[in-house]
């Protein structure tokens, strides 16, 4: 019953799920492109970032976006990536690759609020008090992590297994606060800054995992003139 | 006992052999000597109280409301209730992760419901262990009210109408007659319907989020736990595995009488 409910909710995790199946359903021609595993939070980047090495390089691509420590436990269990960034350089150990590209581009966390609560004011100190409603990563992912190594003990309402779920609970206005990347508050306009903050470490740090000769050349991409104006043009520190 | 034909018994090894895989795959990765540390542990303790909480509380409010809609939809004849029947039977078909979107959207704190809750009470649901008692509730309610209703139908209605005739109140017919008649099927109802609220993952996690001690149920837990310490997922599986069967075995005699 259980391992129904986990796929239920792989489904809703994200519609990268259904993604993820039809890169399945496409294994026969993996030969002719890139596959690249890539954490949910980089989804509106590489998706620039690969379509413009589509044109570049003429070379074709299959994308799976999905929290780093899913996409790593399914490498585990034997599925095949050229590539796999990851939010969590640590999930590469015990994989199948040749070349490790560690830290080129950085995600800072920031407080958000729903745009609709612009007028209610936030501080600091409300992180750790009851007054509102906060939901944050689960200790345990990448997102997670970096926000208790930022904002140490929160006094959460819910713990999110990936940043996307958290966003989504702001947006939503279920809940008054959220932790998110800097890449989020930039890229959804429903959610704004809770308070004026500082874009500042301590950081997700991305690397980049590649295997094959064509693995290997589309991380060596990840560091070109290029992909470093998509990641900033994001909200990514490099 | 008639000879079971060898079709029979061919079709039902492969279905049994493919039930049963992924429990021997479960138990076979299973760290058997680090279970006793991971066993320990305050989150699956936690989780584990709450889901027996949770399940229960919800098998209890399924009870108590089901058996009065199974009633009204076996017995009462009206035009919309082919359409009524549908609706009670949606949560079974909707995917769970639908239902909880479903359920924030009503009962959420800008739901239609939700809002009116929390500005007149100061009550919001989502977040609390209330909140997954609802979401279990919506998900299980269905497998109890077929379950229920089938019964109702079942059953002449030979004695209530005798019982009618003697002069018993409509109230004492349905109580002593019509209710200890289908009592099994209400029994075979209760832990189908505990057992999927025992499960439930998908609606919890989108309508009550996940606080350990709170709302972190066993699924939950698991789910969480199988991306970052995947041997306490297959320990907390067990815990599962283990509670089910326990209520589901003494049970399963109860409605099905073994022979």
């Amino acid at each position: 019953m259980w391992l129904l409910n986990v796929r239920e909710t792989v489904n809703k995790y994200l519609p990268v799920f259904a993604i993820f199946c039809l890169a399945c359903f496409g294994c026969g021609k993996e030969e002719q492109g890139v596959n690249i595993y890539a954490a949910s939070s980089l989804t509106e980047a590489v998706s620039v970032a690969v379509e413009r090495y589509e044109e570049i390089s003429e070379v074709k691509t299959k994308v799976v976006f999905a929290g780093s420590n899913h996409l790593a436990a399914q490498l585990r269990d034997g599925a095949n990536a050229d590539v796999f960034i990851t939010a969590d350089a640590d999930l590469i150990e015990g994989l199948d690759f040749q070349e490790i590209l560690e830290g080129f581009a950085y995600n800072a966390l920031v407080v958000v609020k729903p745009v609709d609560f612009i007028n209610k004011s936030f501080e600091l100190n409300d992180l750790t008090q009851d007054k509102g409603l906060i939901a944050i990563c689960s200790v345990g992912v990448p997102c997670g992590d970096t926000t208790k190594a930022k904002f140490g003990i929160i006094n959460a309402d819910t713990y999110e297994m990936n940043v996307k779920a958290v966003l989504s609970r702001v947006a939503s206005m279920e809940v008054d606060l959220g932790i998110v990347y800097a890449t989020d508050l930039k890229n959804e306009p429903k959610v704004i800054e809770a308070w004026p903050q500082e874009i500042a470490c301590p950081c997700v740090s991305y690397a980049a995992a590649s295997k094959g000769k064509k693995g290997n050349k589309f991380s060596d991409f990840l560091t070109s003139d290029i992909a470093k104006e998509i990641f900033s043009d994001h909200g990514f520190s490099l | 006992m008639n000879r079971i034909p060898k079709a029979v018994v061919l079709i039902a090894t492969i279905a049994i052999l493919f039930l049963l895989s992924p429990l021997i795959g479960l138990l076979q990765r299973m760290p058997w000597s680090e279970l006793a540390n991971l066993l320990g542990s305050d989150v699956i303790l936690d989780a584990f109280l709450l889901s027996l909480f949770v399940s229960f509380s919800a098998a209890l409010v399924v009870f108590v409301f089901g058996i009065p809609i199974a009633w009204f939809l076996a017995r009462s004849n009206f035009s919309f209730m082919k359409l009524l029947r549908a609706v009670v039977l949606l949560p079974m078909v909707l995917p769970p992760v639908v239902g909880g979107t479903a359920l924030l959207f009503a009962f959420g704190r800008q739901g239609f419901l939700g809002k009116w809750l929390n500005d007149w009470f100061g009550l919001t649901l989502p977040f609390t262990t209330a909140g997954s008692v609802m979401a279990a509730v919506f998900v299980s309610m269905p497998f109890f009210v077929v379950a229920v209703e089938s019964a109702f139908r079942s059953i002449s209605e030979d004695l209530e109408k005798t019982a009618e005739t003697l002069g018993a109140s409509s109230s004492k017919i349905f109580l002593k007659i019509t209710l200890p008649r289908i009592f099994p099927s209400i029994l075979a109802g209760l832990a189908l319907s505990w057992a999927r609220a025992l499960g439930e993952f998908g609606a919890t996690i989108t309508f009550a989020g996940n606080m350990p001690g709170e709302t972190q149920t066993l699924p939950l837990a698991i789910f969480l736990a199988l991306e970052t310490n995947p041997e306490a997922a297959l320990a907390l599986s067990l815990v599962m595995l283990v509670t089910s069967l326990a209520i589901l075995i003494p049970f399963r005699d109860q409605w099905l009488p073994s022979r």
